[in-house]
């Protein structure tokens, strides 16, 4: 005859399903708050990686970290507000001086968005125009496809063409029928013909909704070189140099602007923390509210296993006076609590996985999922199983068969 | 001469209240030999229930010497005495103790399943003791889906069924009607017959009665009423 069945799983796996079948409902309410918390926690995970993926691909499209903004700042009161109204403002030639006077400075990267709009007939065009000088297209990564020539020096001309991005594309095609080729023009009477599409990774690319004019044409049309700017950029040459020129930024303004702070200067790198901060709040929000489903999983279970030891303490007695070692009643215990977590878990992980299966073109960002997360996930519901089964599994295996059978 | 399934030899055990011992069995020698029908009788609080929970390794003695099938069981770790009453102990209760989300023939098998048989040869065992026991229509019912003397039966099956060198049997009609009485202690001279080693214990005297070899305990001292 085969030797006592100390190490077997089986049965006490097949006496823990019958158990946790036989309290359907008390066993579903903690699985599904196993499942919450594992849920939660895989689908706000796949959010942050994918928003931090796509922070990386806008950090790129912002020009990287040597690039510096350099905007307007509203007035807070109408003290400040008599202040700034001190001030020449904050004109496209302050780039042109901040160019000779801070020689940490590479390039300026001029570009005007505001006050510009384009009609087709009498409708106007959805999107956002921006005149902008060819060097922006390299700092700023652009990338698109044209129909015929467009080139530096055709741009920096002041070509009249436009590019456009992919929604503002589909809304002309839809309310006119043509994209390349089409015109677009001003209130003032400009007009610019699209020559090529930006190209954008989603529907919800910031760029999807450009459309880019050369800045030399704008200039041409407002019949100003110097026109008024609510934000523009320059490029620092070194990102070592940056501290030191945004200080020599900051100073230059202050001088050029009559001694009136009302330009702020800003790094990327400031966004992109603003950015991360926001994403890091979401993720520990998340941690939270994982940590609670799971806590709240983990007592239900503990509460279960409990109460169904109470009402069968007598079973458990007989067990053991028909042979059941402690080991074995501790595993039938414990796999109640396995089983439990583990239902729950499995259940968070496939629900955790649809967003980054199915949600490529819903969210602004693809939400992202590793493997070693699925693992933290079945992880976190194990060790609330482990956690949960630890203590009525070891009173079960302790019991005295003899009190027990007296209960 | 036969060898013993049972012997013990100046058993005593105490409970302890508070600080106070209060002595239950006062040294007790007992034997049991192979293939013999014993009966244990005696009233309430007599010390039978303490009795049996030493003979059947439930629990241990607080002196003395406790022989079950050739191991001295006060020198035996917990697992071991688990292995004993798993191999060679088969127990009927009074309250039957079937587990009740176990189907009868589940039931039955279980205590092979301790025994880790490979499961072809459990489904034989299985089937044999159901004949044996008349249950075969029952297997996949509930305990609650059938009477009190199918319950019973199946709890015999349950002990018989890994062929154990000691069928341990605390007051097995005390549940029972008198019809289904007489059928369970047919079931016990049957058994005797094929050679089987069963103890009874009981407060009924015509239970006792049908066993070979009889004796009462009172105020935890035995006495043979009818020896070998």
């Amino acid at each position: 005859m085969a030797g006592i069945a100390t190490n077997s799983w089986r049965l006490p796996l097949d006496l823990a399903l019958r158990e946790v079948a036989s309290h359907r409902m008390r066993s579903s309410i903690s699985a599904f708050a196993v499942f919450l918390g594992v849920a939660a926690f895989l689908v706000m995970t796949s959010f942050s990686r994918g928003m931090e993926a796509q922070n990386s691909k806008m950090f790129l499209q912002m020009g990287g970290a040597e690039v510096v903004t350099v905007e307007t700042m509203q007035a807070k009161d109408p003290n400040e507000e008599m202040l700034f109204a001190k001030s020449p403002g904050l004109h496209l030639a302050d780039f042109t001086a901040l160019k000779k006077r801070v020689p940490q400075v590479e390039m300026i990267l001029p570009q005007i968005s505001s006050s510009l709009h384009f009609r087709i007939g009498g409708r106007h065009v959805r999107g956002m125009a921006i005149a902008q000088a060819w060097d922006n297209f390299d700092v700023y990564n652009y990338s698109f496809d044209t129909t015929e020539e467009v080139n530096k020096e055709n741009w920096d001309n002041g070509a009249a063409i436009a590019l456009v991005g992919s929604r503002v594309a589909e809304d002309l095609q839809k309310t006119s029928g043509k994209v390349i080729g089409q015109e677009l023009s001003m209130e003032s009477g400009g007009r610019v013909k699209v020559v090529g599409l930006l190209k954008t990774t989603t529907k919800f690319d910031r760029r999807s909704m450009e459309i880019d004019v050369p800045l030399k044409w704008l200039l041409r049309e407002l019949g100003t070189a110097n026109p008024v700017v609510s934000s523009s950029s320059v490029k620092v040459r070194d990102i070592k140099e940056l501290p030191a020129a945004v200080i020599a930024l900051k100073a230059e303004l202050l001088s050029l602007h009559r001694g009136v702070p009302d330009a702020d200067v800003t790094t990327n790198e400031d966004l992109m923390k603003e950015s991360q901060q926001t994403i890091e709040v979401m993720a520990l929000v998340t941690g939270i509210i994982s940590a609670i489903a799971l806590i709240s999983g983990g007592v239900g279970i503990l509460n279960i296993l409990f109460a169904s030891l109470a009402s069968r303490i007598r079973d458990l007695g007989v067990q053991k006076a028909l042979g059941a070692t402690p080991r074995l009643v501790f595993r039938q215990v414990f796999m109640e609590a396995l089983i439990v977590s583990g239902t729950g878990g499995l259940l968070g992980c496939l629900t955790g996985l649809l967003p980054s299966l199915i949600a490529k073109n819903a969210l602004p960002f693809q939400p992202v999922l590793s493997s070693v997360d699925i693992l933290k996930g079945v992880a976190m519901a194990l060790g609330v199983g482990i956690g949960a089964g630890l203590l009525p599994a070891l009173k079960a295996s302790k019991l005295d068969p003899v009190e027990a059978m007296r209960a | 001469m036969t060898e013993a399934v049972i012997e013990t030899k100046e058993l005593r055990k105490s409970y302890f209240l508070g600080k106070e011992e209060v002595p239950v069995l006062h040294g007790i020698d007992f034997v049991l030999p192979q293939g013999q029908y014993g009966a244990i009788m005696g009233p309430s609080g007599s010390g039978k229930s303490t009795m049996l929970n030493i003979l059947g390794c439930l629990d241990r003695p607080t002196k003395g010497e406790c022989w079950i099938a050739g191991r001295d069981t006060a020198k035996l770790t917990e697992n071991e005495l688990a292995d004993l009453r798993c191999r060679d102990i088969g127990f009927v209760f009074q309250a039957f103790n079937l587990l009740p989300r176990l189907t009868l023939e589940q039931n039955i098998e279980l205590p092979l399943q301790y025994l880790g048989m490979p499961k072809k040869e459990r489904r034989k065992r299985v089937a044999e003791a159901m004949e044996r026991l008349g249950l075969g229509e029952r297997g996949r019912h509930l305990p609650n889906e059938v009477s009190g003397g199918q319950k019973q039966r199946a709890a015999i099956a349950r002990a018989l069924v890994k062929h154990p060198a000691l069928l341990l049997a605390d007051e097995p009609t005390g549940n029972l009607d008198s019809t289904t009485t007489e059928e369970v202690l047919q079931i016990f001279d049957e058994l005797q017959n094929e050679g089987n080693t069963i103890l009874i214990i009981t407060h009924e005297s015509d239970v006792a009665c049908r066993a070979r070899l009889e004796w009462h305990i009172r105020d935890g001292n035995i006495s043979t009423i009818r020896g070998a």
